[in-house]
């Protein structure tokens, strides 16, 4: 399912250290490129990426105990 | 690759790629991401050209075997022309 990389179970994709950071100011990290799908896998889940695979798609359940599992769960 | 392996492959393909180029818009200077962007880009390239020997055009301005292929059946929006679904786990 996973196209890349040996090295995935510790490339983390975003930035993983915020400083400075005021009250109410919004800020989004910025993502690190890790492992991508392939692209069959990627068409079906609507995105390249497996950190940014979200609750509605195929195969998710809404009943407890059902739900989809973290993507880092799916990476390794 | 029958015409049904092709065109979902070549979906795929297509897709992978524009959500590199989304990525690739906002980090530019990422190396992996590139060759995975033109490795791909490549892939799809060389499908459709295979696509387009048997099967017609693709899009307009793509190069077009003798008879003209524009015209011919099924549409894109007719349930032929369409690659199955079913066994894909979609």
């Amino acid at each position: 399912m996973i196209d890349s990389n040996a090295d995935s179970k510790s490339c983390v994709p975003q930035e993983t250290t915020i400083t400075n950071v005021r009250l109410a100011h919004a800020y989004v990290p910025f993502q690190k490129f890790c492992a991508t799908m392939t692209p069959m896998q990627s068409l079906r889940e609507g995105t390249v990426f497996p950190e940014l695979t979200g609750m509605y798609m195929h195969g998710w359940d809404p009943k407890p105990g059902k739900e989809r599992k973290p993507w880092t769960e799916m990476l390794f | 690759m029958d015409r049904d392996a092709l065109l979902r492959r070549l979906s795929a393909l297509n897709f992978y790629v524009i959500d590199l180029h989304l990525y690739l818009n906002t980090h530019p200077a990422d190396r992996e991401a590139l060759a995975k962007y033109n490795a791909a880009a490549a892939e799809a390239d060389t499908l459709a050209r295979e696509y387009e020997k048997s099967f017609g055009m693709l899009s307009m301005g793509r190069p077009s075997q003798y008879p003209w292929q524009w015209i011919a059946d099924p549409w894109p929006w007719q349930k032929e022309f369409n690659f199955k679904l079913a066994g894909d786990d979609m």
